[in-house]
């Protein structure tokens, strides 16, 4: 079975890429603090962005019913889908209506979880994500590693090799500005043959029945107002009530994902254009029964802008690929195991509860807290299959060096390149009232010697 | 049936949340708008045009289309065009914007004065006109004069498009308009 520390293993033999990869999201990671220290109402933002979300969340069904009685009177068609499958058909029925062929997909973390593409191109229909990073995962027919830099583990030498194989680009130009060029071209001629779109939602708004989808290359843009059909994709944990909460969240999502103050498009979709047809498929997936579980409640105020992704030290040296979910990162950690807790048990454990991911959340998701009361209910239903297996495990987990080596692995990521303000945090049950362990001025040995008469 | 599934499992266990806040962040007597908004807006790579600079652009380009009540050009025109896709080649699209806000350069365009919604990100050059008037401090400010804008679709525009997916390094022009540039 994969679990995190082996398929970290396998990302780490790459020193370099590590180290690269490691100070990549590190940059993003400092972007973000200059941009937020421009804002001095910051904290206050917070506060009340994670009070709207608790909120909404708490009245969902008839935000809910709002949002679809506004989006209607806006010529929407509003369609419910309770899992993915749902709307995975749900989207194939309305393409298929409208004999659709080639599909233009923007950013969606949401149709990646529902396996949109595989379903779609099972099905002979030619789904072309249009967003680069994800044009680039697209073509190595991988998922993302990241929620808003999904090609982030990728160099650039590999993004040359892979367009001279797939789009014919000149030998040995690895310069990013020609290789986008490239693929703009590329991408245009998908834009102007397609006959779909598809996008995702960062927001939807009750009291207007919008979505807002916002981007910085103009690809969802392009992909909605070129094609005659739209779909926009939205989890049912998105909306918001009112229009004027969207301050809130646009001034915290941008600088808090890549230190920018806004993204370039912040695009409002709200009544359908003249001859063109828009829908909106709200997904529930499992959000309704977490939504049910108390004390993982809150990690559906999430807004995707992968802070906790950028500043989270195992993250940035293990590679987003080694969380095996959909969602990567301290976020994802939370997420996965409620989906299915065996599957996932490893995701809780793959981080030092440092607390810089609660830190850095805008909408003030206790991450570290979470994972900590997953690690306790992983290790109760351990527990439950009986003692005796529960214990050999543990002795097993002791005796192996190699189990016992990765511990040590996590331990020291943690002490060696965290400050201490953000290993000793309220959050971090290891050093709860405690200093850190300083290293031992003489062995025990030494000591038991002098001390023993 | 999806919906009353979905509907009747949030239903099923309710529970209580904290109410829904009221905040005010709009700024009162805001200072120094034209000046921070020029800040912002450069810091994201839009050009601020002077009238030479706009001269200088449309003599550039041949292709170039005038939508805009506040300047006195006279480009090609968009009739006889019945479909969003035969807009690919346009070089300079000139068009009105509503107001810009100063905290991050971004400008709100109502594409309802617009024959096509997709203008703005289908050309490869824009320049927006606003007026210096018609500036806001914050995202607050914005959203509070939306609130009276009965568009269909509207953008806050902060930038030429832009990408970084690639090692993280900044590449100006990716699927949209290569450039911006802001006439007063
Ligand atoms: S959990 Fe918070 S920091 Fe992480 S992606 Fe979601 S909103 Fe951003």
């Amino acid at each position: 079975m994969t679990n995190h520390p082996k398929n970290a293993e396998e990302f780490i033999k790459d020193t370099d890429r590590v180290d690269w990869h490691d100070a990549a999201l590190w940059h993003v990671r400092q972007k973000r603090d200059i941009a937020v220290d421009t804002v001095p109402e910051w904290e206050e933002l917070r506060n009340i962005a994670a009070q709207i979300k608790a909120h909404t969340l708490a009245n969902l069904r008839s935000y809910l019913l709002d949002f679809e009685q506004n989006a209607m009177a806006n010529g929407v068609e509003v369609h419910w889908a309770k899992d993915a499958e749902a709307h995975n058909q749900i989207v194939l029925e309305i393409l298929q209506r409208n004999n659709v062929k080639k599909i233009v997909k923007s950013k969606s973390m949401l149709t990646e979880e529902c396996g949109l593409n595989p379903f779609l191109e099972g099905r002979d229909f030619e789904i072309t994500d249009t967003d680069l990073g994800e044009r680039i995962i697209q073509m190595r027919q991988e998922p993302p590693s990241h929620i808003v830099l999904p090609a982030i583990h990728i160099k650039k030498e590999e993004v040359g090799d892979l367009f001279r194989k797939e789009l014919g680009a000149e030998p040995g130009n690895n310069d990013p500005a020609y290789l986008t060029n490239q693929a703009r071209i590329h991408l245009r001629e998908k834009f102007l043959q397609c006959d779909a779109a598809i996008t995702g939602v960062n927001f939807g708004v009750a009291d207007t029945g919008e979505v807002v989808v916002c981007t910085n290359e103009g690809n969802a843009d392009l992909g909605v107002h070129l094609a005659p059909i739209t779909i926009h994709s939205m989890g049912i944990e998105k909306l918001v009530p009112r229009q004027k909460d969207l301050a809130v969240f646009i001034r915290l999502l941008a600088r808090s994902a890549t230190g920018q103050p806004i993204t370039i498009y912040t695009s409002h979709h709200k009544k359908t254009a003249k001859g063109a047809e828009k829908h909106i498929v709200l997904v529930d997936n499992g959000r309704s029964k977490r939504l049910a579980m108390e004390k993982y409640r809150s990690s559906l105020q999430c807004i995707r802008c992968g802070a906790c992704m950028n500043t989270c030290p195992i993250y940035r040296r293990s590679g987003g690929h080694s969380y095996h979910f959909t969602i990567p990162g301290p976020i994802g950690s939370i997420l996965a195991p409620a989906t299915d807790l065996k599957a996932y048990s490893d995701l809780p454990f793959a981080s030092t509860l440092c607390g810089s991911c609660g830190d850095v959340c805008p909408v003030k998701i206790d991450i570290p807290n979470q994972l900590y009361l997953w690690r306790q209910e992983i290790a109760e239903a351990g527990a439950l299959e009986g003692k005796r297996k529960s214990m050999k495990a543990a002795s097993k987990l002791l005796a192996s060096p190699r189990s016992y080596r990765n511990f040590g692995w996590l331990m020291r990521l943690g002490l060696r390149f965290m400050p201490n303000f953000l290993i000793i945090n309220r959050y971090n049950v290891w050093t709860k009232g405690r200093d850190l362990p300083k290293p031992p001025k003489q062995s025990f040995k030494d000591w038991y010697k002098k001390n023993q008469r | 049936m999806s919906r009353k599934d979905i509907l009747q499992s949030l239903e099923s266990s309710p529970f209580k949340g904290p109410a829904l806040p009221d905040f005010n962040f709009g700024v009162k007597n805001p200072t120094n708008l034209l000046e921070r908004f020029i800040a912002s807006a450069k810091a994201s790579a839009s050009h601020i045009l002077e009238t030479n600079d706009f001269n200088d652009l449309t003599a550039k380009y041949s292709r170039v289309i005038n939508l805009s009540n506040q300047i006195n050009y006279k480009g090609l025109f968009l009739d006889g065009i019945n479909s969003p896709f035969e807009l690919n080649d346009i070089d300079l699209l000139v068009i009105d914007g509503a107001f810009g806000v100063a905290e991050n350069g971004a400008i709100w365009v109502n594409t309802d004065v617009l024959p096509f919604r997709v203008l703005p990100f289908i050309a490869e050059h824009l320049v927006i006109c606003i007026k210096k008037e018609n500036l806001v401090a914050n995202m607050h400010d914005a959203y509070a004069k939306i609130q009276s804008d009965d568009y269909g679709f509207g953008v806050f525009i902060a930038g030429p498009s832009k990408t970084a997916d690639i090692e993280q390094s900044l590449v100006i022009g990716a699927q949209g308009p290569r450039s911006l540039g802001i006439l007063f």
